[in-house]
């Protein structure tokens, strides 16, 4: 704002408006940052909260290249309680994911029910956190939550594969197990077309991260990690996909909600804390808080820069 | 670019591939003015037109089964093992080693103990390059390569220096007792009927059967497989859903290793009852291409191994009974690799010319 004379702001890959700067503001910057105004109605509820599932405390990440992607943030989730965390991409969501998902490296604490997480490595991996009922719907489900060229029922096993469900006997798999769980979870999933053996590629975006969700969900976990649940997603599956999410939330699971999109944080979130720069900028009720608002926390603008 | 039908992909593509290879190969024997129409008929007759014939050509294809295994299963682990000589040379050593230690009383013995030393040995050659690639990062193409090196380096240093008998000038171990002799087909009841005449194929070949079996359970029906094929498709992937990168790169090479490794009950158990310098005599290398064009697919790999043990023997015969030089047999090995493997995607893309009207009919 202080150096430039024109500002032009990039979504998505485009460059969707070029304002001057002594023309514009920070409010006007951070709705054209947000983006579209479609707001969502989500059918649901008052939250029934429950006990503290998740305490993340003073969390960092420190990446390979040494630079410091998480800086230390805390917040807790408890059982019954979407807790929304929007910011633009990039500024520490995925590393938080990554840690509670069991494959990144941080330092700080985090418990699930009371018990301590490892966040070394060294006694943790995807592995071990679903055992321990975190489940997790990766931001880039064709890069980690998929193998695109395995066939669906194959998929559907990804992550869970020494689930004693899926064994034959103590050396050989049960395929035909899976195929048959698959074919469940499709239909219930509404997922199309209903063929297991059909290569995930060959299905659209929704559809993946419909038998993505069919397979995370269903394992009824404790926390549901899930990133960018709806992106690239089509109109139709995306309130589908929020819908089977209220539903986690009304069961009373923990979720945590990791979005680009304010509107899906607006629309599905109990509380929703803003991420910036690796720091929680801050928290704020739904209800009581507007896209304006988050786009400014989004922006690395707190309350008393703005005023 | 069209996608195949299921059947064009498997058949037609490695049969146009094989054919073209095939006239570019008589191209270069009418270079050299010979006729590429005799040649074909000493090479069919020499390789597959008696049980003799055949004797010889499935002795190579054991060799290549497992050499092409190897190959296999690292592939599926995105893991590119080249050092499939190396491996398999030290297989040797083990097998000759198990050989040699005791006087054994009977081949059934011997051959079990044999398969140990072998795939043992093959495993611990792998090993080093798979740690390093696991740990390290260092490219297993490039350790594996190495290792094909140290290894040829190694076997020479062994054999001269410790498992020469003292009054020989040959480096090469001595002849392993009679215990240790596999029956070939020749000397198999039932089969000696077909096979009338003594030949090196042996009951090795029948272990290269079950090793194929065994692969494709172990890629598509267990747990590890699955990790392996996983894992090889995407590591990023692969971390997320739990799998440890370091745990699958060593086993799948150690397995690789050991498939390489076991190709010595062939040769140097089988056939030469001694370890001989160069007892691999580049079957891992092959067992390259026999896994490039086998599609990685343990049926591939058997075909293909069985066509390379056909151009390994007619080669041979060319050499043996025309003025055409043996060497012809490696140009035309190195061409059906290049239409297989290589130009396997210019094959494609023609095809797909062909298919795509009626994919759009449809």
């Amino acid at each position: 704002m202080e150096i430039t004379d024109t500002v032009s702001v990039m979504r998505r890959g485009e460059m969707t408006a070029t304002v001057k700067t002594k023309d514009t503001s920070p409010e006007e910057l951070a709705e054209l940052m947000v983006g579209r105004k479609v707001l969502l109605d989500v059918a649901k509820g008052p939250a029934q909260l429950g006990k503290v599932v998740l305490e993340v405390e003073n969390l960092r990440v420190v990446d390979e290249d040494k630079v410091e992607r998480v800086k230390g943030i805390s917040f807790q989730i408890r059982a019954g309680e979407i807790l929304g965390i929007a910011g633009v991409a990039g500024n520490g969501q995925s590393e938080l994911l990554e840690v509670l998902g069991g494959f990144g490296r941080a330092t700080g604490t985090v418990r699930l029910n009371g018990e301590e997480l490892d966040l070394t490595g060294t006694k943790s991996d995807g592995q071990s956190r679903r055992e321990k009922g975190i489940a997790h719907v990766p931001e880039d489900r064709q890069h980690l939550g998929m193998i695109m060229d395995f066939a669906a029922w194959e998929n559907v096993a990804f992550g869970y594969h020494n689930d004693p469900a899926y064994q034959k006997n103590s050396l050989l798999m049960d395929n035909d197990a899976i195929l048959e769980d698959t074919k469940g979870k499709m239909e219930r999933f509404d997922v199309r077309p209903p063929i297991p053996t059909l290569a995930a590629k060959s299905f659209s975006g929704g559809n993946q991260q419909k038998i993505i969700l069919a397979r995370e969900i269903e394992r009824n976990p404790e926390l549901l990690l899930v990133g960018q649940p709806t992106r690239g997603v089509d109109i139709g599956a995306i309130e589908f996909i929020h819908k089977r999410i209220v539903e986690l939330r009304d069961a009373g699971k923990a979720v945590l909600l990791v979005s680009v999109e304010l509107d899906e944080i607006m629309s599905l979130s109990d509380r929703i804390a803003v991420m910036f720069d690796g720091r929680i900028m801050g928290e704020r009720d739904p209800d009581k808080t507007n896209e304006r608002e988050l786009g400014l926390l989004m922006a690395g603008v707190t309350g008393k820069d703005a005023a | 670019m069209t996608k195949l039908p299921r059947w064009a992909d498997v058949v037609l593509v490695p049969l146009i591939s094989l054919l073209l290879a095939g006239i570019i190969s008589a191209l270069v024997i009418l270079a050299i003015g010979q006729s590429p129409s005799e040649a074909l008929k000493v090479m069919v007759d020499g390789a597959v037109g008696s049980p003799y014939g055949w004797g010889y050509t499935l002795y190579y294809a054991t060799s290549f089964i497992f050499t092409g295994l190897a190959v296999t299963v690292a592939f599926h682990a995105s893991l590119f093992n080249i050092g499939g000589e190396g491996q398999a040379q030290l297989g040797g050593l083990g097998v000759a080693l198990v050989c040699l230690a005791l006087p054994w009383p009977h081949w059934t013995l011997a051959l079990p103990a044999a398969m140990i030393g072998g795939a043992l040995f093959g495993a611990a050659w792998a090993a080093i390059p798979a740690y390093l690639q696991a740990k390290r990062g260092s490219h297993i193409v490039i350790t594996t390569i190495m290792f094909n090196y140290i290894a040829a380096a190694l076997l020479i240093y062994i054999l001269v220096e410790h498992l020469r008998p003292p009054s020989s000038m040959d480096p090469a171990s001595a002849r392993f007792g009679a215990g240790t002799d596999l029956p070939t087909l020749h000397e198999i009841p039932g089969l000696s009927l077909i096979f009338t005449k003594q030949v090196p194929a042996n009951v090795t070949l029948f272990v290269a059967l079950l090793a194929c079996w065994l692969v494709w359970l172990l890629l598509w029906r267990t747990r590890l497989g699955y990790e392996i094929r996983a894992f090889g498709k995407s590591e990023p992937a692969a971390l997320y859903a739990g799998i440890k990168p370091v745990r699958v790169t060593m086993i799948a090479m150690l397995i690789s290793g050991a498939l390489a490794g076991l190709m010595s009950i062939n040769n140097v158990m089988g056939e030469s009852g001694r370890l001989l310098q160069n007892s691999s005599e580049g079957a891992g290398f092959i067992g390259i291409a026999v896994a490039l064009m086998g599609r990685n697919h343990p049926l591939g790999v058997f075909l293909a191994a069985i066509l390379f043990g056909f151009l390994y023997q007619g080669g041979a015969e060319l050499g043996l009974w025309t003025s055409i030089p043996i060497e012809l047999r490696t140009v035309v090995q190195g061409l059906v690799i290049l239409f297989t493997g290589a130009l396997d995607h210019m094959v494609r893309m023609m095809l797909g010319l062909f298919f795509r009207p009626k994919a759009r009919a449809a």
